[in-house]
């Protein structure tokens, strides 16, 4: 199912941007993960939290599956496959695990913000809230590999996209030959 | 025998190329990482995990 070129752009540009997007909204969200495992000042750590609850849940979740169906798509769309490439398969792994653990994370962000808002919890509650830094650095560091390998496309075939450009080549050959045959029995006659 | 394809011109698959082997250890290192910390410090986590 190859897209057409106009429909291919389309998705194209709304998988580029959804995909910048989500890199640009974790990496806004890694300084205030940073201010509520640094900060001892209660209302800057409330204000943390409101801010990454509303980014996670308004922001990264609806960016992150986009980019991930877009992704899909382009993929599917075009000749480069699915599973014909090793840089496309791995940035879907990567992304699917960075999807993934997003939308584990989200339970966590929206409770912890929910508590942190919430106008009965004591500072030393607020403070003891437990940043989400393993998951939005490692979320970061995933998304810039996913990014490097969208851009530089790394050489290798996968087993089955071998075995598939051996088939297109096999196919070519023997449409040529064909081709050469019916040319050469005209010339005679 | 005639029409047999010699070996050499048989077509190989290319080896899985090596940035694709570095990027699997690296993260078989970390899930192995998580799972250790993991089961050292306890799996919870979120807000519950310290009482508040």
């Amino acid at each position: 199912m190859i897209l057409h070129t106009s429909a291919r752009k389309f998705v194209l540009a709304v998988h580029l941007t959804t995909s910048v997007a989500w890199l640009g909204a974790v990496a806004a969200y890694v300084p205030l993960d940073l201010t509520v495992a640094t900060s001892s000042d209660p209302t800057t750590v409330r204000g943390a939290w409101t801010a990454m609850g509303l980014i996670a849940t308004s922001i990264l979740v609806p960016l992150a599956l986009a980019s991930l169906i877009t992704g899909i798509l382009i993929s599917v769309g075009t000749r480069w496959g699915l599973i014909r490439h090793w840089w496309v398969v791995v940035s879907l792994v990567l992304t699917v695990l960075a999807v993934t653990v997003l939308m584990v994370e989200r339970g966590v962000i929206t409770a912890s913000a929910a508590i942190a808002t919430a106008a009965a919890t004591m500072p030393e509650q607020l403070l003891a809230l437990p940043p989400t830094l393993p998951h939005s650095i490692g979320g970061l560091a995933i998304l810039l590999v996913v990014q490097w390998l969208n851009v530089y496309k790394p050489q290798g075939l996968t087993p089955y996209g071998w075995r598939r450009q051996e088939e297109e080549r096999a196919r070519l050959q023997a449409r040529s030959w064909a081709r050469i045959v019916a040319t050469a029995e005209t010339d005679e006659t | 025998m005639a029409g047999d394809t010699p070996e050499r011109d048989i077509p190989r698959r290319p080896p899985t190329p090596r940035w694709v082997k570095a990027i699997a250890i690296v993260a078989l290192l970390i899930f192995i990482l998580v799972l250790v910390v993991g089961l050292l410090g306890g799996m919870s986590h979120g807000p519950g995990m310290h009482g508040g």
